[in-house]
């Protein structure tokens, strides 16, 4: 296969490794967007889980929920198992802790501020050599940053660094209904080396998760939209039958 | 019928006032850098240390620094001091060198997972601080407080204008003085005139450069309805303070 040159990082989710023919690309920074309650956190973590219980240490950066309530989330699910957070191979920041060690409690962050944010987080991925990252949401760091320019410069800047550090990184974009293309800002997309697009899906009165892959640099890939199922086991991805749908916005 | 009054410190300048300070009077003294605002606080506290209870606000100096020169100068230190410096310090100025380090050099991994800070800890406004202190002292009393730029440079004009209202109203009430230092021309026409308009007497310090060396003055600029008594008068540092001369 004319893609099989480059080391994939496993998502673990069976479906989603044979859309993606093997996996993600190692290093690659994406973008997972969708509007809310489409499982994009369900998805990432169990992205990170299943790296963890490959030997992959994985952390997860929360900026809006706290890490602890996310445990609980993840408890009912049957591939999650808590030791990962004790040994360590799971790990788990609240970026607001963060925040206020870095004195970065405000509205807005200057050019210097979104630089010693990424400095800071390349940090942490080097010195616990972390090689599965998801930032929870991209969205809610943007909000501070002033202008196109400076999201740019900080998922450019993070992507980088994160990658020669060989991080497989997602970034969980929240997607407005009222947005158009695939992320808040429009910058996001443009940057990121893959997108995976969550949405919702009404078919004979029942409201269906979708998943699609967008774009993936560094592999062939399906575009076609599968339907996400969010079970005990974990994702489950099926074809989608088409018949009687209609796309909900 | 004469006001019942306190020594400022220098009896020429009791004199050139109302025999001294009327009690339940506000001074404001503003000066330059350099020209002796702290010394001239310093003598006023010696000044009531005898019979009244004195309160030091300081924010810029340590208590020892304080003690130690009111020795040098032979007055007795018998004052109570705040220091909201040393508070200040603890309380915001330790955290920003902290953040400073963090920003420059990366939190460390193991300080990561370490809590931010105390749940709920509580900001402290110094402003309230300092009145709720003041609130507690017994008359006959004076509060010293240098200087007034900490509070000007950390909160909004008016809050810090409405604080030295209520201290005020607290010195008029129970019958003490009131000494307030300022960094002269430096605040904007609002602000300054605010500051001004609460304080009974304004005594301004002030340095000129001539051939033969430094002249200091103190200016009275304006003592409550006695407008005749603004003036001007030079002074100098003896081993025992400063004294109006000629």
């Amino acid at each position: 296969m004319a893609d099989s040159g480059r080391d994939r990082c496993k998502t673990g989710i069976a479906g989603l490794d044979s859309i993606l023919n093997g996996g993600i690309p190692r290093g690659n920074t994406i973008l997972i967007t969708g509007s809310c309650g489409t499982g994009k956190t369900t998805l990432s973590l169990e992205f990170l889980v299943h790296g963890a219980l490959m030997g992959e240490r994985s952390m997860y950066i929360s900026v809006t929920e706290a890490p602890e309530k996310l445990v609980d989330n993840m408890i009912t699910y049957d591939f999650f198992d808590k030791k990962l957070i004790n040994e360590k191979k799971l790990i788990l920041v609240d970026l607001q802790e963060i925040y206020v060690k870095l004195g970065l409690e405000k509205l807005e962050f200057t050019l210097e501020d979104v630089n010693i944010l990424v400095s800071q987080i390349v940090k942490i991925v080097k010195e616990l050599g972390i090689k599965r990252l998801v930032i929870d949401s991209i969205t809610s760091i943007c909000y501070r940053l002033t202008s196109k320019e400076e999201i740019r410069e900080f998922i450019l800047h993070l992507g980088k660094e994160l990658s020669d550090l060989g991080c497989t990184t997602i970034l969980i974009s929240e997607l407005l209904h009222s947005s158009e293309g695939y992320s808040q800002y429009g910058v996001e997309e443009a940057i990121a080396d893959g997108i995976i697009f969550m949405g919702n899906l009404e078919r004979r009165g029942d409201l269906l998760r979708t998943i699609q892959v967008i774009k993936m640099r560094g592999t062939t890939h399906s575009r076609a939209k599968y339907v996400l199922d969010l079970t005990p086991i974990g994702v489950l991805l099926a074809p989608l039958l088409k018949g009687g749908s209609s796309e909900v916005t | 019928m004469a006001f019942k009054t306190v020594s400022i410190g220098l009896p020429l300048l009791d004199k050139a006032l109302m025999d001294g300070v009327p009690e339940g009077y506000t001074i404001l003294l503003s000066g330059s850098p350099g020209s002796g605002t702290e010394l001239f606080a310093k003598q006023f506290a010696a000044a009531g240390s005898k019979e009244e209870n004195v309160m030091y606000i300081t924010t810029t100096e340590r208590d020892e620094d304080i003690i130690t020169t009111m020795k040098n100068f032979g007055w007795e230190p018998n004052i109570q001091i705040v220091n909201v410096g040393a508070e200040y310090y603890h309380k915001v100025l330790e955290k920003e060198l902290i953040i400073s380090k963090y920003r420059e050099e990366g939190i460390p991994v193991n300080e990561i997972f370490a809590p931010a800070r105390k749940k709920k800890e509580k900001e402290i406004n110094f402003l309230t601080m300092i009145t709720y202190e003041i609130s507690k002292l017994k008359p006959p009393f004076r509060i010293i407080i240098d200087s007034l730029d900490f509070f000007l440079n950390n909160y909004d004009g008016p809050k810090v204008i409405s604080a030295l209202r209520t201290i005020k109203a607290h010195a008029q009430y129970y019958g003490g003085v009131v000494l307030v230092t300022m960094m002269k021309d430096v605040y904007d026409t609002h602000t300054q005139s605010g500051v001004e308009q609460l304080a009974d007497i304004i005594l301004e310090m002030d340095m000129l450069r001539t051939p033969k060396g430094f002249v200091n003055h103190i200016i009275i600029k304006k003592v409550r309805n006695h407008p005749e008594k603004a003036g001007i008068f030079k002074y100098q540092i003896y081993e025992k303070g400063l004294k109006i001369v000629g």
